[in-house]
């Protein structure tokens, strides 16, 4: 059992809506501990959220901070629990810094509990708040911390069951980029490698029925644990430019987080391959792709990591997802008018500097222009 | 033979190598602020080593090496730190920086909001030392 009687839940308002968050407290009465409810996390939650919940909490004084929702959600109860912890510090959110020890859990132990099956936010270290400029602008702050990886994650797929078709979707490209991308990531490790193919095979096999049919309880069981495997694949090998690109998208044209990054994902993988000083992300992929029955043993590296993006696209195709950033509703207007301050935050990112091929801002501009288009990286 | 590492003539080739350097300039054009780098003794350096290096807007506008002791007025903004045994590490580039900062290999002091926003030109800075042929200790 989880020790701790005064719980403080951080979650959004449509999951206390549809009985979601009363699954869970109900649980907690039955076993006589005390809770408080936030529930007006917003997708992609700013700064000034994350403080209101945290101004709740000291007032609260819990001794366990429960995260239920998708990634907003717990990344959010991260936030809140970081801020709380050093309430006597009064830290803001950039000292949630990965440069620094944070000490945690000496006043409360945090519980992350996914409703949604993708950010992996339950098992990793990474936080990401909206914060607004001066100037009325966004931007994704990716505050990562191996310390505010939560204390205990609760995986539950009953939990999953009600997500809609285009949330599963969405998320589901979500753990496609982050095992892809963790793949092939500079900080990849033989441990980050398994949790990352174990997590694509899971997708290859679950994703469309999961998708077609959100009672098939087999079908979300599994997607519930590839997001889990694959955020600790990424949480140690870390995202690359496709998360950096990503996030600059969601800062500019508030898509939606998966949406995003598995738009882009296609693109950056095939930039990715084509680095002519180094083949081992070629190589790495063509691998995957015959690891997970993609492609012939017999063929060689193109055909292979061919296959893996022919895989992507297809997918793309069986879960109603698009391919490109026009599909995405953003006009070419937009895209040239906004393109200065993509690059900019793409380059912003932390993520961008653990791709296998680095980008230039021209570069960077072309493979937004080629996703706008949908046509294939050729550079 | 290359030029020894943290020696005034090796910063002199560090300013000019990082003034060369096109990804460090355009990752860093923005980037308004010194950074002091300090090699802690270990293994075969016996001594603390620290250089400065004044950094604007993607280049590198002056450096040296400091005497023992010498305290710089102002303080630079950011100091860069860590054991010798890991800058030897990172000379070779079998460490990357900021990997080696995120395990705490190396510390960074400064303003960190500032830091999270030029990961990338933090990265490059210090990179940007594999590039010089280096003679270490
Ligand atoms: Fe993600």
């Amino acid at each position: 059992m989880i020790p701790g009687d005064k719980c403080f839940i951080v979650t959004d308002a449509m999951l206390v809506k549809l009985g979601i968050v009363s699954m869970l407290t109900k649980k907690l009465d039955e076993f006589g501990k005390a809770w408080q409810i936030f529930d007006e996390v917003e997708p992609d939650p700013h700064e000034e959220t994350i403080l209101r919940a945290t101004e709740a909490c000291s007032k609260f004084q819990p001794n366990l901070i429960i995260g239920i929702g998708g990634g907003s959600s717990l990344d959010a109860a991260k936030a809140v629990w970081f801020l709380y912890e050093h309430e006597e510090d009064k830290f803001t959110i950039d000292e949630l810094n990965p440069f620094e020890e944070l000490h945690m859990g000496v006043k409360a132990k945090c519980v992350a509990i996914p409703t949604t099956s993708g950010t992996g936010a339950e098992v990793t270290w990474a936080v990401i708040v909206t914060r607004t400029d001066v100037d009325g602008n966004e931007s994704k702050l990716e505050q990562p911390n191996g310390d505010v990886i939560p204390t205990y994650a609760i995986v539950d797929p009953q939990f999953t069951k009600n997500l809609p078709k285009v949330l599963t979707a969405a998320t589901g490209f979500d753990i496609i980029a982050h095992s892809s991308e963790g793949l092939i990531a500079e900080w990849r490790t033989d441990f980050a490698d398994a949790c990352c193919y174990h997590a694509l095979d899971l997708v290859k096999d679950y994703f469309v029925k999961a998708y077609q049919n959100g009672e098939d309880m087999e079908a979300r069981e599994k997607m519930a644990n590839a997001a889990s495997l694959g955020g600790l694949g990424f949480g140690n090998s870390q995202v690359i430019i496709g998360h950096a690109m990503g996030h600059s998208l969601g800062a500019v044209f508030h898509l939606t987080h998966g949406k995003a990054v598995g738009v882009m994902l296609p693109y950056i993988l095939q930039y990715c391959l084509r680095n002519p000083d180094d083949d081992t992300a070629l190589k790495t992929i063509a691998k995957a792709a015959k690891k997970l029955g993609l492609a012939e043993w017999k063929d060689d590296l193109a055909a292979a990591s061919d296959a893996y993006i022919q895989f992507l696209n297809s997918l793309q195709k069986s879960v109603d997802f698009p391919h490109t950033l026009e599909e995405c509703g953003i006009t070419r207007e937009d895209l040239g008018k906004n393109m200065e301050r993509l690059v900019q935050l793409t380059n912003e990112s932390s993520s961008i500097t653990m791709s296998p091929r680095e980008a230039s801002d021209a570069l960077i501009q072309k493979i937004f222009e080629y996703a706008f288009e949908g046509k294939s990286i050729d550079f | 033979m290359g030029l020894k590492f943290g020696t005034d003539n090796w910063v002199a080739a560090y300013i000019e190598t990082l003034n060369n350097n096109k990804a460090y300039e355009e990752s860093a054009k923005t980037w308004e602020g010194d950074f002091l780098f300090i090699i802690e003794p270990e293994d075969e350096l016996d001594h603390e080593v620290r250089f400065y290096v004044d950094l604007w807007h993607g280049k590198a506008r002056n450096g040296r090496t400091l005497e023992p002791g010498e305290v710089l007025d102002p303080e630079p903004p950011f100091v860069f730190s860590g054991k010798w045994g890991n800058w030897s590490k990172l000379i070779d580039g079998k460490l990357d920086p900021i990997k080696g900062l995120m395990t705490r290999k190396f510390r960074l002091k400064g303003d960190m909001k500032k830091v999270m926003r030029a990961v990338k030109a933090a990265q490059n800075l210090v990179k940007t030392i594999q590039m010089i042929d280096t003679e270490k200790y």
